[in-house]
């Protein structure tokens, strides 16, 4: 460890040893640090009230499985709905993103608008990543409502798309920006139109990039609250961050069942990028070669 | 033939960006404009002057823009160091379980900032978790969110937690994208593993971190939830950054003019923010 | 303050009301049910008006109705939603009801309001904290322009209506009736050789004094003083107590600043004293925190409010089930002699553009009949009714041993500024508080700082005030 990053000419082997021992007790520390703070929710979720806050915490506590059977029996409002809604607002959310701002990536890459403009969609993108989502919710509010879209999917979905959207054209672009523009030069040569050289060129190569960013948007609008708390009223539209901070309620915080609301929110996203962790990574970095 | 190809591709080049733009108009700039149009005109009347005249005389709203400072420089260095030390040391870990570990150091960045406040809240009561911790350290009970001098340490601290991850994977990514030869060919002219690391390894990062940290600064400007759960802007201030206190300003007093104002001066604040940190320390320190 | 719209709003309706609207007669067995429900509710005590007699009329001839409510998230909703049921039983309608946390419920309800939204029939709120922008502004519909005939039962405690009027016009009507209660270990008290619970602040520094043991450690009275109003509504009992207030006067005209008189100062300083003996992280304890410390047997008690009885004796939530005991809060020595407990009652009240009004008060006026408090407070909500309250049933069971402080505190219940800028002078407060309370800055300059920019408002806001007293050590 360290070999190639650090060089290895200079070094003595037990210098070497010590710092790659160093290396190896560095990773645990950092585990542990990323890990007991949700393992302990996760540990949470299976207590009572009573046993959540004593020192020393008691480990040993025979587990109870209440919380998560409320949870889905409706106790403490339509869980299932909320996940339901959460799946469809997020898939549709990115999924437009992704739709409406590929194109708008590969223009602005290809210089294919006037200067001017681009320049001022790029920075129109950035100041409105900047907003933050609490002053924009009661615009939206008003005009949701005004559209009678109050507390339906569709607002929720729309809404997003001032999160995601500037996200998706600043990271398609860079990636785009990586493609050489020889290669498009040649589709065009071979009688390709500009489109169709991004269909076919262009895009197969930025998967991975295109991949990473979905599932950096999906993570920013599943775990939003702002926008769907404000733009929502009941399980028909309401997600899961709605659900989980219904349990911070006046004079009492019902940890327990809200860690387990937190826990089943959490596990799609987890399930979701153990899994692609290596093509995520992958993604970024054909992306972002210095 | 190359001046139609222009032609063509300028109008090709529009219709890729006209659902996007309509998008924008929509969605976002409507909006906008009505946020500007409610800080400029409360009650029919133009209120724009009166309320410069407000801000610069609002003591709140300036130790909130310095609080907000402070939160975002701590925490931002704070993650991109963090981020590039995890990055660098858990890069070329081999094994079965090396991309497990990869993942599982995702963990924080995908909670919502609200669950991570209210986690946090719990862990740092006087009988939470941390104290715990403290008290077998011999380092005794502190009182992490009360006590206006650690207030602010702490939440910039639940800011590095949760957001060192994500920096981490951008970083892991520039360097897993890195070509080989530089470096090789420093190593074969004897370059020292540090002298490695700041000339050729951190140049070449320098695109990662410059994109890594215009999402960071941006982000921590608007950090939110997270505080407004575990202090909700205090001890006495000690906490309200500028996002907070136009929370109160539009939905507790209900005034939101003077709301939409002060979200439009947070936005100019962020943007010119990292600006400044992007031309002047990304660019200086590689 | 009002959030001015341009251009013109066109009127809509939600989806899910019209579609309640048309749905399809009840069948002939719940028809005489109905019928028969509403009698014997309509019967049971409460004088019979125009409008309990049409919500009969109504259940008989009509389809059932749905009532769209409002409630913001509490522990009493299910006691709330538990007489939502009952009515359902009793006349057939049913109930949309939507929750949103505290001051997303506030913001809604104000928007709403504004908007002239048509989706709410009633909804449940704070008056004493954030009232008066509805009555002021007249978002909501006074009780007597829906029923002229309305009277306020005898029975229903007085506090509890005054908090719901401005002006002398009732606006809202009182459904749970949280007060503020001292909540404390009566076995560690006996314990300690006391006959009672302390009931001056004075008492409470000797019973503090032998109770609190820092070692282990246990606290004695908690202090709670988080940046999100509990300090002001902890403090206000000892301000209020020693014969201080806020302002000259509760609902003005004159809004002169009276928080650093002689009285109030006095006030302050009680409260100041007992901080020794509240644990070190008081600056960030809500509520929540508050009942933690005492339910995990960790503090003697704290003043807190009186919906979080629930907890005491749950063995998910309690340690010590069945050793929390419940009484007034303190008396500040040398001050009024009496307690003065602040009121935190949550009450119901109709938006202007409320489609079904005359139904949602009929549901109104029945939760508040003694049969339905009485089922009430069985469930575990907090009956705002007298007899009630003295009920010899109810009282025989111990898990309402707290009914008799509820009882006396709510009679002595005292009312915070009807102002509609009150979250925001107590933002201007609640830290000079928070730094007198942690020791940052003396009592006298904090409260003089408060002064100053309390009043800047006030006259930034156009509330009419005079000179006011500085405050002196």
């Amino acid at each position: 460890m360290g070999r190639t990053l650090f060089g290895h000419g200079s070094m003595r082997r037990w210098r070497r040893l010590l710092l790659a021992g160093l290396g190896r007790i560095a990773i645990v520390v950092i585990l542990l640090y990323t890990l007991i703070p949700i393992l302990w929710v996760v540990a949470i979720s299976f207590r009572d009230p009573v046993r959540t806050m004593t020192i020393p915490p008691e480990i040993l506590v025979r587990p109870t499985f209440r919380h998560y059977q409320d949870l889905f029996s409706a106790v403490w409002g339509d869980f299932t709905a909320y996940y339901i809604n959460t799946l469809i607002v997020c898939g549709l959310a990115v999924l437009l993103s992704l739709a409406v701002g590929m194109p708008a990536a590969f223009g602005l890459s290809r210089d294919m608008v006037r200067r001017r403009w681009s320049t001022i969609f790029l920075g129109t993108m950035t100041i409105i990543y900047a907003i933050p989502p609490i002053s924009l919710a009661i615009p939206f509010y008003d005009i949701f409502s005004d559209l009678g879209l109050f507390d339906t999917k569709t607002a929720l979905v729309l809404a997003y798309q001032s999160r995601v959207l500037p996200f998706v054209v600043w990271m398609m672009k860079t990636f785009f920006d990586e493609i050489p523009r020889e290669l498009d030069d040649a589709g065009m040569v071979d009688g390709l139109t500009r489109v169709q050289v991004a269909w076919r060129i262009v895009l197969p190569l930025c998967v991975p990039g295109t991949f990473a960013t979905a599932v950096f948007c999906l993570i920013l609008v599943w775990n939003d609250l702002p926008l769907a708390l404000v733009l929502t009223n009941t399980p028909r539209a309401q997600t899961l961050t709605v659900g989980i901070v219904s349990f911070v309620q006046e004079n009492v915080t019902l940890w327990n069942p809200m860690s387990a609301a937190a826990v089943v929110a959490l596990v799609p996203i987890v399930f979701f990028v153990l899994l692609i962790q290596r093509r995520l990574v992958q993604g970024f970095g054909t992306g972002l070669k210095g | 033939m190359a001046e139609s190809r222009e032609k063509g591709s300028q109008r090709t080049g529009i219709l890729l960006l006209l659902p996007a733009g309509i998008l924008i108009s929509a969605l976002m700039i409507y909006p906008v404009g009505h946020m500007v149009g409610m800080a400029a005109v409360q009650d029919g009347k133009f209120a724009a002057s009166r309320w410069g005249i407000l801000l610069y005389r609002d003591g709140v709203f300036w130790r909130a823009l310095w609080n907000t400072l402070i939160f975002v420089v701590t925490s931002v260095t704070g993650e991109m160091i963090a981020g590039l030390v995890f990055a660098l040391l858990l890069w070329e870990i081999r094994g079965p379980l090396a991309n497990t570990i990869r993942g599982l150091i995702l963990l924080p960045s995908m909670l919502s900032p609200a669950v991570v406040g209210i986690v946090w809240l719990l862990l740092f009561y006087p009988f939470g978790l941390v104290n715990w911790g403290a008290t077998l350290l011999g380092i005794g009970r502190l009182q992490y969110l009360a006590d206006p001098r650690l207030a602010m340490a702490s939440i910039v601290f639940v800011d590095i937690w949760q957001w060192t991850p994500f920096v981490f994977i951008f970083i892991l990514a520039g360097l897993t994208g890195m070509p080989a030869e530089p470096r090789e060919a420093a190593l074969v002219d004897g370059a020292s593993g540090w002298q490695l690391f700041r000339y050729i390894t951190l140049p070449l990062l320098r695109p990662t971190l410059a994109v890594a940290l215009m999402f960071r600064v941006i982000d921590a400007f608007r950090a939110f939830d997270k505080i407004l759960i575990m202090t909700n802007g205090g001890p006495a201030e000690a906490t309200t950054i500028l996002s907070i206190y136009l929370y109160k300003v539009s939905f507790h007093y209900q005034n939101w003019s003077y709301g939409a104002l002060l979200a439009l001066v947070l936005i100019a604040v962020t943007l010119v923010f990292q600006w400044t940190y992007d031309t002047f320390v990304i660019r200086k320190v590689a | 303050m009002r959030h001015e719209r341009e251009g013109k709003r066109p009127k809509s309706v939600p989806p899910d009301v019209q579609a309640a609207k048309g749905r399809m007669g009840i069948p002939r067995r719940r028809f005489i049910q109905a019928i028969g429900g509403a009698a014997v509710a309509a019967g049971i005590g409460t004088p019979v008006s125009w409008s309990t007699l049409r919500a009969v009329a109504y259940a008989g001839t009509t389809p059932a109705k749905e009532l769209s409510a409002a409630l913001s998230l509490g522990p009493w909703n299910a006691s709330v939603e538990y007489l939502f049921k009952k009515y359902g039983e009793a006349t057939g309608t049913t109930f949309k009801t939507t929750k949103a946390p505290y001051m997303e419920h506030y913001r809604r309800m104000v928007q709403a309001m504004q908007r002239q939204d048509t989706s709410y029939d009633f909804m449940i709120i704070d008056p004493a904290m954030y009232g008066t922008i509805f009555f002021k502004n007249k978002l909501v519909t006074p009780i007597r322009e829906i029923d002229p005939a309305w009277r306020p039962d005898p029975n229903l405690i007085e506090p509890h209506i005054k908090v719901g009027t401005y002006e002398g016009i009732v606006y809202a009507l009182p459904i749970v009736g949280n007060t503020q209660l001292l909540f404390y270990r009566s076995d560690i008290t006996r314990a300690a050789g006391f006959a009672g619970p302390p009931k001056t602040v004075n008492e409470m520094i000797e019973v503090n004094k032998k109770v609190t043991d820092p070692n282990k450690p246990f606290y004695g009275c908690i202090l709670p003083a988080k940046a999100n109003y509990d300090i002001i509504y902890t403090s206000l009992a000892y301000v209020k107590g020693a014969g201080g207030d806020i302002f000259a006067t509760e609902s003005g005209p004159d809004w002169t600043i009276r928080f650093t008189s002689p009285e109030s100062v006095k006030g302050f300083k009680a409260w100041l004293s007992l901080r020794p003996w509240s644990p070190p992280d008081s600056a960030n304890v809500h509520w929540a925190e508050l009942m933690n410390y005492i339910l995990t047997d960790r503090a003697w008690g704290g003043l807190t409010v009186a919906a979080q009885v629930f907890q005491i004796d749950d063995p998910q939530f309690s340690k010590v089930p069945g050793k929390i005991d419940v009484t007034m809060p303190l008396i500040v020595d040398g001050g009024t002699g009496k307690s003065a407990p602040i009121l935190g009652t949550w009450s119901m009240a109709i938006p202007l553009r409320a489609p079904n009004k005359a139904e949602a008060l009929a549901f109104m006026k029945w939760a508040l009949t003694a049969e339905r408090q009485r089922e009430f407070a069985a469930q575990g909500g907090i009956a705002v009714r007298r007899d009630v309250l003295v009920d010899p049933t109810l009282m025989r069971d111990p898990k309402n041993r707290w009914f008799a402080a509820e009882l006396e505190s709510s009679t002595l219940g005292q009312l915070r500024p009807q102002m509609e800028h009150w979250i925001e002078v107590q933002d201007r407060m609640v830290p000079y508080l928070q730094k007198a309370f942690t020791n940052e800055m003396p009592l006298a300059a904090a409260l003089n700082g408060a002064a100053k920019e309390v009043k800047e408002l006030l006259d930034r806001y156009g509330y009419k005030n005079g000179p006011y007293e500085p405050a002196k050590e």
